[in-house]
């Protein structure tokens, strides 16, 4: 049991230097051997963990996913109004952008641009099932309370995930003149509009 | 050699607010059921059968004891107040008072008498013999036995398969208890769903949804309105007419054994919220079954993509 | 001396019918009176629908003939999409196989009435052993014509997955995509049927007996059959005097090439949709409403559809028997063979490569008013839907039985009402009334 746990925290590590690097360097130019050193283990220790480079890419985009599908079930389940829920999302969104920016970083530069690394056992949803799940059921529990507009799914989708997208980037290219979070509000605000059925204010 | 043979049970059917569809069904079933059935039943009373024997006196012969009942059929709603509905001249209030407690069992065939179903959707008083659409409010109340000490049995559908009420009855008469759902429902025939046995199984393990009608290809639960995964009943197990089923010829699932049908609407087009389904198959949650079709809409199974005659 | 009267109950009909007769002194009845029971109010159900959503329901008006209201319903609603000036194809090949299924439908329905309904009776009137094999439960005859409805019934399961009660025929086509052996089976069922038919019904073989134009020759080339049985029956009874009614016939779809769309008064002439009217007057014991044709009472079904598709061996039996007991019994078991000969044919014209069903435009866009007309097992049965923007506001239905069994109007008594007065005998009054094959579920709905 201390075996696996400890295992887990050795992944988590990995994953979180990884996904650093990757961003920075770019997949193709960070190596094993890089982020052997700078996880501070052997080589050969390595594929204790990972089988490959391609393995670990596709883990990490798991990894996120759960933690982020995590936290929108959380708000989901709250006993709060289907706008203030949107709200919350939006927050941890960013919240979670500012912990962990490396993921956020890793989905942008890595996931979205290096397709073919994902193309087996990672096409579609496959890696980021969580995510896409959990916003389904807030988005279907929405409408069926008559609180969203009925629409196709990917419609309302990116209208969620592209502003958080979009704020993240630019942060990332650092042209915001205020913290993310500080936007939040007006976020939540357009996409609860944008998604919001016609009798809700 | 007379020791050996059994009494042929008695049975009574009648009939209230109805569109006779149960008759029709049963008059359906293949030849080998039906001998079967008239080999083992003796039909005191068949509105569309019976020719030498008027009901009345056949109701007074077992009101006065002189013919034994074992079997009353019911087909169609009725209703709590009397004077509403008839049978053969008699108010069926009257009927199903008087015979309560003298038939062994009591059958309600169809959703009609099972549920009360279109018919209740009229008035207030409209009700199955046991359930009003899913509460123990009929026109027997809780938990009203007969004599057998089974409840009222309920052969849901609109209508009910020959085969399920030639089966029930005969069951009984060879003495095997049958084990009841909570809609009082046999479980030899309602443990199933519609969509166990479908031919578009595959479709639907893939995630392949027939858009349109008229195709051999695709499933039709995610945009037509099949309600196969969701409704109690063996139609894709024992077939219609010996031949098919509605969601095989294409024809979405109605769930016209459940109590709701006639409450429900919209039956060809499945209700989408954002693009998702409102309801999932009976057993796992949404999330689950998000999931898992997430994950089966990512791969291809070539042999559904095109014309299933094309395929290896 | 007091008017005798007496209520009957009717059974070996469809549903619960009861028949009030009043008689002179001689027992002779002087007027007869229908009363249908069991209203399940069908007609307000459907307000506020979805205009799909009326598929499903109302088949399940008629248990017995649910196909035709299907037909019907789906026919108001295309034709509301030409009146709404939208464009609904419907391929050839749907069209065959609705036609084909209802068709089915209709045989099932004829052969059970004639050998349940129809022929117990004369089992009351002679109850010798010569006819034992009629006999409901036990005899051969009885037996056979529900294996034999049970059959060609299957047809309607091939293409529309069950009977009783698919909704698989839907504005734009139909929902099935047969293959090849399913055609197959459907022309070995025909086949099988007809079989059955030519040996024991008519006992002759189809084409003989539909070239035939008169009753005299039938009966001289028949080798025997349950046909033959029931004329020899009727003359022994003078059911070829009695159940006569205005001679009036309407038929308004055409089945081609057997079923003629056509109006009999004194003369035939065309059909006109907006002569029939439903009188809005209470007869005081039905709470059916009577339906009236240019103001005249008409018969509908099959001895109709005899007559309107000027058939030669109706029209001469017509013209020595009238639209007596026997005539119009005749005329049912008749449409049987008719039919059939005729279901293989369209089957071979059915091509595959077409498609079932072409998606029309949404039904949501509807409004207005239309109809929808079909000839069903009893007769005409006219649809009319008033629908905005694809609900249902009000949904009027007029079945076969309302035109032959409905009350009577303040110049006209029904038309199974006048064919029974005259009378003298209460199982012959009955069987009278069965001549038009009573469908109480489809009088009250
Ligand atoms: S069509 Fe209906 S019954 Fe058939 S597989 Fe799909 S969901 Fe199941």
């Amino acid at each position: 049991m201390v075996r696996k746990l400890l295992k887990e925290k050795k992944r988590e590590e990995i994953v979180k230097v990884a996904s650093r690097l990757f961003s920075e360097r770019g997949f193709y130019n960070t190596t094993i051997p890089d982020i052997a050193e700078a996880v501070g283990m052997s080589v050969g220790n390595f594929y204790n963990y990972f089988e490959s480079k391609e393995d670990l890419a596709k883990y990490i985009m798991q990894y996120s996913s759960s933690i982020l599908g995590e936290e929108i079930r959380k708000i989901s389940q709250m006993d709060v109004s289907t706008k203030e829920k949107v709200f919350l999302i939006v927050r941890r969104f960013i919240e979670i952008a500012q912990e962990r920016p490396e993921l956020i970083d890793y989905f942008l530069r890595i996931f979205l641009s290096n397709r073919e690394v994902f193309s087996e056992g990672c096409e579609g949803f496959l890696c980021v099932g969580e995510v896409v799940t959990e916003l389904m059921l807030f988005l279907e529990e929405g409408a069926r309370k008559g609180d969203f507009r009925q629409q196709d799914f990917f419609p309302a989708f990116v209208t969620i995930m592209g502003p958080l997208g979009g704020l993240v980037f630019l942060k990332g290219e650092g042209i915001l003149p205020k913290n993310p979070i500080e936007y939040a509000n007006e976020i939540g605000e357009n996409i609860w509009r944008a998604l919001k059925s016609d009798e809700k204010v | 050699m007379e020791s050996l043979k059994v009494r042929r049970k008695s049975l009574i059917w009648i009939s209230g607010l109805t569109c006779n569809g149960n008759s029709h069904s049963f008059l359906s079933s293949s030849s080998l059921s039906f001998d079967a059935f008239l080999n083992s039943v003796n039909i005191l009373f068949h509105p569309a059968l019976t020719y030498d024997r008027e009901f009345k006196d056949i109701y007074k012969d077992i009101l006065e004891g002189k013919l034994k009942l074992d079997f009353l059929i019911v087909e169609g709603a009725v209703s709590k107040k009397k004077t509403k509905v008839y049978f053969q001249g008699f108010d069926i209030y009257e009927i199903l008072e008087n015979l309560k407690n003298i038939a062994e069992y009591i059958i309600a065939v169809g959703n009609c008498a099972s549920f009360g179903n279109f018919p209740a959707l009229y008035s207030e008083d409209v009700v199955g013999l046991n359930f009003r659409f899913n509460q123990r409010n009929g026109f027997f109340e809780g938990d009203f036995t007969t004599k057998s000490g089974m409840p009222i049995i309920n052969i849901s559908g609109c209508p009910a398969h020959p085969e399920w009420i030639i089966k029930t009855v005969l069951s009984l008469s060879y003495g095997y208890d049958l084990k009841l759902g909570s809609l009082q429902r046999p479980k030899d025939f309602y443990m199933y769903l519609t969509h166990d046995g479908c031919t578009r199984n595959q479709y639907f393990e893939w995630k392949v949804e027939a858009e349109e009608f008229g195709t051999k290809e695709g499933c039709l639960f995610y945009y037509l309105g099949c309600r196969g995964p969701l409704t109690h009943s063996s139609c894709n197990k024992i077939l219609w007419n010996d031949k098919s089923s509605k969601t095989r010829a294409g024809m979405p699932c109605i769930g016209c054994t459940e109590f709701d049908f006639p409450l429900r609407g919209k039956y060809f087009e499945t209700k989408l919220n954002i693009g998702i389904p409102e309801e999932v198959p009976l057993g796992v949650s949404k999330r689950a079954y998000i999931m898992l079709s997430g994950v089966a809409k990512t791969f291809t199974n070539h042999r559904l993509k095109g014309k299933l005659e094309e395929a290896d | 001396m007091k008017k005798q009267i007496s209520n009957l109950s009717l059974n070996r009909v469809e549903g619960e019918v009861e028949l009030k007769l009043q008689k002179d002194k001689n027992g002779v009845i002087e007027d007869a009176f229908i009363t249908a029971y069991n209203f399940r109010g069908f007609e307000d159900i459907l307000k506020g629908k979805d205009l799909l959503d009326t598929l499903v329901i109302t088949p399940r008006i008629c248990g017995i003939c649910g196909h035709s209201h299907l037909t019907a319903n789906v026919n108001a609603i295309e034709n509301l999409y030409r009146e709404n000036g939208f464009n609904i194809e419907v391929t050839q090949k749907a069209k065959i196989i609705r036609q084909l299924t209802q068709c089915s439908e209709i045989i099932q329905n004829h052969i059970k009435w004639f050998y349940l309904f129809v022929m117990p009776d004369f089992l009351k009137l002679d109850p010798s052993e010569k006819f034992v094999e009629y006999r409901p439960f036990t005899g051969k005859h009885w037996k056979n014509a529900l294996k034999i409805s049970s059959d060609i019934i299957k047809i309607v399961a091939i293409f529309g997955g069950q009977w009783p009660h698919t909704s698989y025929s839907l504005p734009g086509g139909i929902t099935s995509d047969p293959l090849k052996t399913d055609l197959v089976e459907a022309m070995s069922i025909v086949d099988s049927t007809l079989k059955f038919v030519e040996s024991n019904i008519i006992g002759i073989d189809a084409e003989s007996y539909l070239s035939m134009a008169d009753y005299q020759e039938f009966m001289n080339k028949t080798s025997g059959g349950s046909l033959k049985d029931f004329i020899e029956l009727s003359f022994k009874n003078g059911m070829e005097k009695i159940g006569k009614s205005y001679g009036h016939f309407i038929t308004v779809s055409n089945v081609y090439p057997c079923i003629q769309e056509a109006v009999i008064k004194k003369k035939r002439c065309k059909f006109n949709i907006k002569k029939v009217k439903e009188v809005k007057e209470s007869s005081g014991y039905s709470i059916v409403q009577p339906v009236r044709y240019d103001g005249l009472p008409m018969e509908t079904g099959p001895l109709a559809r005899r007559l309107t598709s000027n058939t030669d061996l109706f029209v001469n039996l017509n013209s020595v028997f009238s639209d007596s007991y026997l005539v119009r019994v005749w005329a049912r078991v008749d449409e049987i063979v008719r039919i059939l000969v005729n279901m293989k044919d369209w089957i071979s014209k059915i091509k595959l490569s077409e498609k079932s069903y072409i998606k029309p435009k949404d039904y949501k866009l509807l409004s207005g008013v239309a109809l929808g007309l079909t000839e069903a097992a009893r007769g005409s049965l006219i649809h009319r839907i008033e629908v905005s923007k694809g609900k249902i506001v009000d949904y009027n239905i007029i079945t076969p039985t309302v035109w032959n069994l409905g009350p009577r109007c303040k110049n006209y008594r029904g038309v199974a009402e006048k064919a029974i007065v005259g009378i003298d005998n209460d199982l012959k009054a009955q069987m009278v009334l069965r001549s038009f094959d009573v469908c109480s579920v489809c009088l009250v709905h």
